[in-house]
């Protein structure tokens, strides 16, 4: 049986990194394909739905990390954030 | 834990508890990055869609804090069965209707064909991606299966690890229940990195509805991420985007894809998966209730249903193991569930492998 009822972490023990598994993937999943070409979408193709950052984020299959990005963690606080 | 006495089990069981968050669940993890993101681009609107509630609520909450307006799609069925998400979303100024709806041309199609529908995740996203599109000031922002939702919720697997180190402890396997993969990726991806690139010895196990089994009696091709087909094609394990899920009150989990990644772990056999019938769910969410004291979401029961039967195999076994699995929310706008489950009208809905065959026949003939 475990002895912890109860485990917290304060803000400074937050991480303040996101984990891209893609890096560590053995395989990396295989890219999406635009549905009239049938060829992996480009992330021009992908601006009418998503911000710039986010489809960084989407497209980034592990080889270009460690770029720091700054968000709210949702309670407030503005913290660097890096992707590990 | 009162639970592991209960069980009279040699297993530990740990629990992540995403359930503390403002909307009740992991997913604010995601929408605030994402609204923090449209709105440092100039976004003014969003739209997104929600099957139970739990992302409505939590993108309502993050816009909220930026001063983006939305426009949340709801699946009908949830609609009806969750009525206080709506006034939830309402309150941090979402603007909710129940899809399909007449807001847009996928939904419109929809009613024509099918008046009674009850809504999916897929038709939903049709509706929320159409809007985006027709707006040049509107983006939409999705709760799950993407890689970047996957990636903001890697935070809860990070604080999970901090919180066993305390502990003085590690999982031997480790549990999230699944819908597209947000919350399964969350807690596991930060220790199937141990795994990757470690070498340590740590199981993944994602939970799926046995109604929507994409992970377990699916097929991995390319699928859309939506009904109508107007994203681009995802490569996933599918059950076909035409596949309407039983209405099982896990509306989260009622989603006939998975993302790309988890998708590509299952194949390499990195990850597992195990789908469990509604009933058993249930049982073991009550339980959790009445030992540990938090009502948990109908999605997350599911992996609690998963902890279950691992710490019963521990005992069946006599051997000790470390469970650790994701509360990823609480239940207490899902108590309508829970009635109908102490009344005996919740059931498990079989779904036969040619219902099965149908919705991916139909898929390979709309990609082709």
């Amino acid at each position: 049986m475990s002895k912890f009822r109860k485990i917290n972490l304060d803000e400074r023990q937050m991480p303040d990194k996101w984990y891209n598994i893609m890096a560590d993937m053995p395989n990396k999943p295989l890219p999406m394909l635009h549905p009239a070409t049938k060829q992996p979408v480009k992330l021009e193709d992908m601006t009418p739905l998503f911000p710039l950052e986010l489809l960084k984020q989407e497209m980034n299959d592990g080889l270009k990390l460690r770029k720091k990005y700054r968000i709210f963690t949702g309670y407030g606080a503005l913290l660097p954030f890096t992707v590990l | 834990m009162n639970l592991e006495k209960a069980l009279d089990t040699p297993a530990k069981i740990y629990f992540k508890n995403e359930s503390v968050s403002p909307a009740g669940s992991h997913k604010p993890n995601t929408a605030v990055a994402q609204a923090y993101y449209n709105y440092k681009e100039g976004v003014k609107k969003l739209t997104t869609e929600t099957g139970a509630g739990q992302w409505g609520s939590a993108l309502a909450y993050a816009c909220d804090i930026f001063g983006l307006e939305l426009q949340v799609f709801m699946v009908r069925v949830s609609y009806e069965q969750k009525p206080y998400r709506k006034m939830m979303m309402n309150t941090w100024n979402a603007n909710v209707v129940p899809s399909p709806s007449s807001l847009t041309d996928a939904g419109r199609k929809i009613l024509a064909e099918h008046p009674d529908s009850p809504g999916s995740l897929g038709i939903a996203i049709s509706e929320a991606v159409e809007m985006a599109v027709k707006d040049p000031d509107t983006r939409y922002s999705l709760g799950s299966v993407l890689n970047h939702v996957l990636l903001h919720q890697t935070i809860i697997g990070q604080e999970a690890i901090k919180q066993m180190e305390i502990a003085g402890d590690f999982p031997d396997v480790v549990i999230g229940c699944f819908g597209g993969g947000s919350n399964f990726a969350g807690i596991s991806f930060p220790f199937l990195r141990l795994k990757l690139t470690e070498g340590k010895k740590i199981r993944a196990v994602a939970v799926e509805p046995a109604s929507c089994p994409k992970l377990t009696r699916g097929t991995f091709t390319y699928d859309f991420g939506d009904t109508v087909g107007m994203t681009p094609l995802i490569p996933m394990y599918t059950l076909g985007h035409n596949f309407i899920p039983a209405k099982i009150h896990a509306g989260g989990l009622r989603y006939h894809g998975a993302g790309a990644i988890v998708s590509q772990l299952l194949k390499d056999q990195i990850i597992e998966a195990v789908a469990i019938p509604q009933l058993e769910t249930f049982e073991a969410g009550v339980l959790f209730a009445r030992t540990e004291g938090i009502i948990p979401a109908p999605e997350s029961t599911h992996a609690i249903a998963a902890a279950v039967r691992e710490a019963k195999k521990a005992k069946e076994e006599g051997v000790s193991r470390t469970i650790l699995f994701n509360l990823s929310g609480h239940g207490v706008i899902d108590l309508a569930a829970y009635d109908q489950y102490f009344s005996g009208k919740l059931q498990n809905y079989a779904l036969s492998d040619e219902e099965i065959q149908k919705s991916i026949h139909e898929l390979q003939s709309a990609i082709s």
